[in-house]
């Protein structure tokens, strides 16, 4: 121990000599923290939790692009009357809120279905024809009844359109983006005030777009009026903790400190506020009041037993005294934050791990610096709580001590005891661990009586269902025209149906049936899939003769080569998808997939159960790893193995406690609640590493255990039931939440903290008592304790089982970061010539397919420090003349210098040239891309290396770079960008762009390249923008590397006349 | 036949040999624009179209000739004054009648030839100088038609002028000389013309109890205006030094008062224009100035103070603008103009200080097919306005068509507020092949 004071004392006593210092330092340090928060950037979409190279999640996405599906909101029409919604003012109803609902912003005008956009396909004489449903108002109630009549025809829309008993029937929405999908539906909320509904008719809105968009906005405005009030509740507690204002302030100075610290430091290296980093909030004030909590209990303690002290020598006394603890428990609390990480692939849950550890080193570190230097700075005051101790006033005590003491005496008292009543909750624990089911609804988290729930589970009970499992067939090019193939489809939503909670299907095959039928006079006999695939042929061009050939895009690809079958469930659950994911992928790999033909799962179901199932397999790992690095941990910081597990021994019983609530309570084991153990965990294995470290302390007072014990429970035992409080009530204020998420995240982890406080003061005591094991009770040899030296090692190897058990963050991650950037530096390096002439043709293709051809003449040539570019247009005749001149210079700080000439104008203008980011001239390419010219500005950027590909049989490797902070990001326009980079070129092949929403915006392709004078050049290179649907086309021509291009042709004056 | 038509054949017959030698490299554009105005009457104003032809042909590889024609007929006939508009052009910059309501002019006919670093224009042109929009400060080189007021854009209204136009490298900027020739001014249009000027700032108010005779326009023999500009980019700056000597393009207004009835004597008066401009790019703002100082201007004179009708002074005009590009698609600009006279200011109509501030907000839609444009200019001093509002869609590379509004207000004396009754709404196409 005399090393350990020494040094300690050393220690603070140069803090305090340093006070001023200290303080500068910390305050410049929140202050620098807090300046780089504007920067954070905030990403609390569902979309986020999705890494960004999940196979299941990137084949989603490419199905989504070939089909056009995105999750859509879905608006239902429900009238329980006799007709069901076929009666003349529920159809008013679907026509007028199809129409409505097409003008909401956000809402893709184009991909609204509902009866009023969609057609029936009926026989005629001369072959079929395609009607509308719906395309004006229904009046009598003879035209209402054919149309029952014709939707029941069509079993393609029968349970999906409209409900087969007729009773309700649905508008689907999709969404631009699904980040605004709150918007969206706060939007259609408010169509709903004001639409005109008939008798019986009612209205619900649900569907997985509005669910999964609105719900993180949901959770996030909760949690963002929740955090301040656990801050209160804490203040509060502390107050009545010290009844002193400098024991309610200081704390909450450690937890401001530690709070804009870790936040600041996520915002400079760009990870973005996700939905549970508001969970990480909470910690943050949890963790941070803990370490003051027991120093400030420590002060008064000092301040008790010696009331002539110094203020200097007070503080000293108790931060020496704590010093060692709090240093423990910062390592072992930050192990259990830091397990999180190897054990989820979920972005958010990693953040939450790496940030939470830092916020534990953060608080650490303020309670070790800031903490001594300012509590030094005040006069010596006494708590009127601690004050009050001290033989006489005993019986004055305050209910924390008079509630600890007690508890202190039954455990001296009754050791074994308290021992069988653990036993029995271990017990209890188990068989409640047994009931704990794997599952997450995202429609779960809304309270039942919210309306979007509400309307979910009516919309699922009428309909087929609002969740989809689909599956893309792959064939060859018009291979889904072979009757065979269209059979087997057919066979397969055979299959599907017959599965538990399939309750329709459509596919393609549906509207083959439908037109053969439709053909051949409506007979039901010929619903079915004909033998001759020419008539199939002919079948799909007789529609598009009548029909909007578009209509099938959701079901088949251009060139029937890939087509999706789409299941309809009313129930996306996991104990129900664990059944029927792995059976229809039996079934397609058994059955249905052969050489040529292929099915692969897709679509949010499959989606869900992959990422509920890597939860279910990953969970009890991850648990066990962290109870393994504590248990590591503590033995190593004890130097015994004993003492090792004795300390873990609580934290094990409070997860089980946690799991026997879940267990009882019927609380799935879900994304959200899996983290509970990880942050249970960490915040428990505080109450274990104090009492374990305080006994061992106390052993040298006195030979008296019992005694000891008493002081223990004094001492220690108060600050841990001070520490519980805050932190329990501070988690607890998430139970007043009106999302069910945040008050099971506020509950369960009061449980845990309460459970592992309860195990840490009896329990472990008890064990203690009963077992006296050799470190803790008496000395095992001269060497056993803590020392400075001994916990640095114990740092150091820490570190380096955190690297091993994480080897995607940090030995394999910096490999790919530097492969990323040596590759981007190769295409960076590209030698593109001193000078280039060439001619260019840009086509700008809208939506629609109509075309702008422009030409322009382009001149680019090397100058000392700059590139200097000119572009003059020569076609067509209404742009002629109009001129662009740059000058890009090499120095970042130096903004380019850009003109525009005007020739109707006959003016050169000055233009800014901060908008790197504006599209260039009514293209798809930003002023960036064109000036660059295929090169990037790998300043902006921090890269990683992806897999390797091929784009049109030539090999390239994939890099993603993540502009390095949010004004690169606001500047650039988009948040992410892929590259396929080839190597032997230095080119990108096909590149990627993510908006700043983490939509995807476009993809730009350079699709013939051609070695001209030893520069490898792009000849043509088509982007398309995927949010407009906009596509651009540049094809260059008359490329010369040679012609030296005079310096005066970069010039205004030149700008003025032409090339 | 005079000398003057000699001269005009044989310079037709040169340009048409020209012509067809250079017909392989040459390159034929047409633009058609038709506009179609009311008034608050829902009375038609304007029923024009115009036919712009131009050949652009290339004789050598520094040697180009550029031919620009405007033919333009307005079914109403109230734009163009009485007098028609050649009473302010020279003998070689005439508009010539196509039947009734028909005109037809040469916009642009030049000879571009590089010599080594020199680059020399030579004939009927156009040149722009200064930075500043709609306002004039430095753009003075040519003359203006006000047959529509300041309506039409200024390009569309600047009168080409003939002129030697030469530019070389010197001292690390460019230098252009210009020599002028031309003896063409500002068409104005009087009488029953739609915009004829009423504002006492324009039109002497001689007392309404004396006859007035007005004179023809008399217009210097043989005059030659010259110009120098030396223009750079320094330190991120463009900066440009002007110097114009010329005719000013507005006609004095001199009264002679011995006789009974007032004579009234327009004429050109020469000033002295020194000046200069500069811009710059601050991130998403682009700031602009402009100043020029004239040696010898004339205004207009309260008759009750001054019997001659017309104060003179020098003066400085001045304007600055900032324009903003920051948000995609949209530009937005504002401007303040500053004429500053010096001399004999309680004599004068206009008032010592002339301020006058623009505004524009031009925004992009549909993929820039959709064009919306807002421009609003007022005086600072007497509160008369100008409001502009504008939708312009592109429906190909070729077809533009455009919606219009034009609105005037404030008082009858100022310079906007005299057409106050000349509200207008235009439709209008432009189609170029």
């Amino acid at each position: 121990m005399i090393e350990r004071s020494t040094l300690g004392e050393k220690y603070f006593r140069t803090v305090i000599r340093y006070r001023w210092l200290v303080i500068f330092f910390s305050v410049a340090l929140m202050v620098t923290s807090v300046l780089s928060l504007p920067e954070l950037r905030k990403d609390t979409s569902a979309n986020a939790f999705f890494a960004s190279d999940n196979p299941t999640v990137l084949f989603r996405e490419e199905v989504q692009q070939e089909f056009g599906l995105a999750d859509p909101i879905v608006v239902g029409v429900v009238n329980d009357g006799p007709t069901g919604v076929f009666n003349s003012d529920s159809l008013a109803l679907v026509l007028w809120l199809t129409e409505r609902i097409k003008t909401l912003q956000n809402v893709d005008p184009d991909r609204v279905v509902s009866l009023a956009t969609e057609s029936s396909v009926v026989g005629t004489e001369s072959g079929m024809d395609v009607l509308p449903f719906l395309e004006n108002s229904v009046r009598s109630d003879i035209e209402t009844k054919a149309l029952w009549a014709s939707v029941k025809d069509f079993p393609l829309y029968n349970g999906k359109l409209v409900s087969r008993d007729g009773k309700a029937t649905v508008i689907v929405a999709e969404l631009v983006d699904e980040n605004l999908a709150l918007d969206t539906y706060e939007a259609i909320q408010q169509l709903l005030i004001e639409a005109p509904l008939g008798p019986d008719d009612d209205i619900h809105v649900a569907g997985e777009g509005a669910v999964a968009g609105y719900l993180s906005s949901y959770i996030d405005r909760d949690a963002q009026k929740l955090n301040p009030l656990a801050g209160l509740v804490i203040t509060a507690i502390l107050l009545f903790a010290f009844r002193t204002l400098r024991a309610t302030l200081l704390p909450n100075l450690i937890i401001f400190g530690t709070a804009v610290s870790t936040l600041g430091l996520m915002a400079a290296v760009d990870t973005p506020f996700y939905v549970i980093t508001n969970g990480l909030i909470v910690c943050m004030i949890g963790i941070a009041v803990a370490d003051s909590i027991h120093a400030f209990s420590q002060y008064y303690e000092e301040q008790a037993k010696d009331e002539n002290a110094t203020q200097v020598e007070l503080v000293i006394r108790a931060m020496r005294a704590v010093a060692l603890p709090i240093t423990l428990t910062t390592v072992t609390t930050s192990v259990g934050f830091l397990a999180l990480y190897p054990t989820s692939d979920m972005p958010p849950v990693q953040a939450f791990g790496i940030f939470g550890a830092l916020a534990v080193v953060f608080a650490w570190l303020y309670t070790m610096t800031v903490f001594p230097a300012v509590l030094s700075l005040l006069k010596v005051q006494p708590s009127s709580v601690f004050a009050s101790r001290g033989g006489p006033k005993l019986e004055k005590e305050g209910f924390s001590h008079r509630f600890i003491n007690a508890l202190g005496r039954v455990v001296i008292h009754h050791p074994a005891k308290v021992i069988a009543v653990w036993l029995l909750i271990v017990l209890g624990g188990t068989i409640g661990m047994s009931r704990v089911v794997v599952e997450d609804q995202r429609i779960e988290n809304f309270q039942s009586t919210e309306s979007l729930y509400i309307a979910d589970r009516a919309l699922n009970a009428k309909m087929d269902g609002t969740y989809y499992l689909d599956i893309v067939v792959e064939s060859s090019v018009d291979g889904l025209n072979s009757p065979a193939v269209l059979k087997k489809i057919e066979a397969l939503q055979a299959f599907l149906e017959s599965q538990d909670h399939v309750n329709g299907t459509t596919s393609v095959a549906d509207y083959v049936k439908q037109m053969h039928k439709a053909v051949n006079e409506n007979n039901p006999q010929f619903y079915s899939i004909p033998d001759d695939a020419d008539l199939i042929a002919q079948l799909f061009l007789l529609y598009t003769i009548s029909g909007d050939p578009t209509d099938f895009e959701e079901e088949i690809n251009s060139d029937h080569s890939k087509a999706l079958v789409r299941a309809h469930l009313n129930n996306n659950a996991y104990r129900y998808n664990r059944e029927l994911v792995p059976a229809v992928e039996q079934y397609l790999s058994e059955v249905f997939n052969e050489d040529g033909l292929g099915a692969t799962l897709t679509g949010r179901v499959t989606v869900d159960f992959h990422w509920i199932d890597a939860i279910a397999q990953s969970h009890v790992g991850s648990v066990l790893l962290s109870l393994f690095a504590i248990l590591l941990t503590a033995s190593l910081v004890f130097r015994s193995l004993t003492v090792g597990v004795i300390s873990t021994l609580p934290i094990v019983v409070s997860i089980l406690v946690i799991y026997a609530v879940m267990g009882f309570s019927g609380i799935w084991l879900s994304i959200s609640t899996s983290m509970f153990a990880a942050i249970a965990i960490g915040l428990g294995v505080d109450f274990s590493i104090h009492t374990v470290e305080k006994i061992r302390d106390l052993k040298n007072n006195s030979t008296c255990i019992h005694d000891n014990f008493s002081v223990f429970y004094r001492t220690t035992g108060r600050a841990l039931f001070i520490n519980l409080l805050a932190i329990s009530l501070g988690f607890g204020v998430l139970c007043f939440s009106d999302v069910p998420p945040l008050v099971r995240f506020g509950g369960l982890v009061a449980v845990a903290v309460g459970s592992a406080f309860l195990a840490s003061l009896t329990l472990l005591p008890a064990l203690i008592l009963i077992f006296k094991p050799v470190g803790i009770v008496k000395r095992s040899n001269g060497s056993s304790g803590f020392s400075l030296p001994s916990a640095g090692v114990t740092l150091l190897i820490l570190g380096v089982l955190t690297v091993l058990f994480s080897p995607n963050v940090s030995f394999a991650s910096s490999t790919k970061e530097t492969l990323g950037t040596e590759l981007m530096q190769l295409v960076a390096d590209r030698a593109e010539g001193e000078q280039l002439t060439r001619d260019m043709h840009l086509q700008l293709i809208d939506r629609n397919g109509k075309i702008r051809n422009q030409y322009v003449k382009s001149f680019k040539r090397q100058f000392e420090g700059e590139k200097r570019t000119i572009l003059f247009y020569t076609k067509p005749k209404n742009l002629r003349g109009t001129g662009f001149l740059t000058y890009d210079y090499q120095e970042d700080d130096l903004d380019d210098d850009q003109w525009l000439y005007l020739s109707a104008l006959r003016k050169v203008r000055r233009i800014s040239s901060s908008s790197r980011g504006d599209y260039f001239l009514g293209t798809d390419f930003t002023y960036e891309e064109v000036k660059n010219d295929n090169k990037v500005d790998v300043d902006d950027y921090t890269f990683l290396a992806l897999e390797e590909d091929t784009v049109r049989s030539e090999a390239c490797h994939w890099v993603e770079g993540v502009p390095k902070n949010s004004d690169t990001i606001k500047e650039l326009g988009h948040s992410r960008v892929r590259w396929c980079v080839s190597a032997s070129k230095q080119l990108s092949l096909k590149s990627e762009y993510w908006d700043i929403g983490g939509n995807h915006l476009k993809s730009v392709e350079n699709t013939l390249l051609e070695n001209i004078s030893g520069f490898w050049t792009v000849l043509e290179v088509k982007a398309v923008n995927h949010k407009t649907g906009h596509k651009t086309v540049i094809s260059s021509s008359n490329i010369d590397y040679t012609t030296v291009v005079p310096a005066k042709v970069f010039s205004q004056r030149s700008l003025k006349r032409g090339p | 036949m005079d000398h003057n038509k000699i001269l005009r054949r044989r310079a037709l017959m040169i340009w048409t040999g020209l012509s067809f030698s250079s017909l392989m490299a040459s390159e034929l554009s047409l633009k058609v624009d038709g506009a179609i105005a009311w008034d608050n009457e829902s009375d038609r104003v304007k029923s024009e179209l115009a036919l712009t032809p131009r050949v652009d042909a290339s004789l050598s590889e520094n040697t180009e000739v550029t031919l620009s024609a405007r033919f333009r007929f307005d079914e109403e006939d109230n734009l163009i004054s009485e007098s028609g508009s050649s009473a302010t052009r020279s003998e070689i910059n005439r508009v010539w009648s196509i039947g009734k309501n028909g005109q037809a002019e040469i916009r642009d006919l030049y000879l571009d030839q590089a010599v080594g670093d020199f680059f020399f224009r030579l004939g009927k042109q156009q040149v722009v100088w200064g930075q500043a929009d709609g306002v004039r400060v430095l753009d003075v080189v040519n003359p203006v038609d006000y047959r529509e007021f300041i309506l039409p854009p200024l390009e569309d209204r600047r009168v080409s002028l003939w002129m030697l136009n030469a530019d070389g490298s010197l001292a690390s900027g460019n230098l252009q000389v210009l020599l002028i020739p031309d003896t063409t001014y500002d068409v104005t249009p009087i009488g029953s013309a739609r915009y004829s000027a009423s504002s006492p700032l324009l039109v002497p108010r001689p007392p309404v109890d004396r006859q007035v005779r007005l004179q023809e326009i008399e217009k210097p023999d043989n005059a030659l205006d010259t110009g120098i500009r030396w223009q750079t980019f320094v330190g991120g700056w463009d900066v440009s030094l002007n110097y114009l000597y010329h005719f000013h393009d507005q006609p004095v207004y001199r009264v002679d008062t011995e006789d009974e009835e007032l004579l009234v004597t327009p004429e050109y008066e020469r000033t002295h224009l020194v000046g200069g401009s500069l811009s710059n790019a601050y991130g998403d703002f682009v700031v602009r100035g402009e100043l020029g100082y004239s040696t010898d201007r004339y205004w207009i004179a309260d008759f009750s103070k001054n019997q001659t009708g017309v104060v003179g002074s020098p003066e400085l005009a001045m304007v600055a603008g900032l324009d903003y590009s920051g948000s995609t698609n949209t530009f937005g600009s504002v401007q303040l103009h500053l004429s500053q006279m010096s001399e004999g200011r309680q004599e004068a109509v206009r008032e010592e200080k002339e301020l006058t501030w623009t505004v524009l907000i031009r925004r992009q839609l549909m993929n820039q097919s959709l064009a919306l444009e807002a421009f609003a200019v007022q005086s600072v001093n007497r509160r008369d306005s100008l409001v502009q509002l504008q939708a312009s869609y592109t429906w190909n590379d070729h077809l533009n068509v455009y919606l219009s509004a034009d609105a005037f207000s404030g008082d009858r004396d100022g310079l906007y507020g005299q057409y106050h009754e000349n509200d207008q709404v235009t439709i209008g196409v432009n189609y170029h092949y």
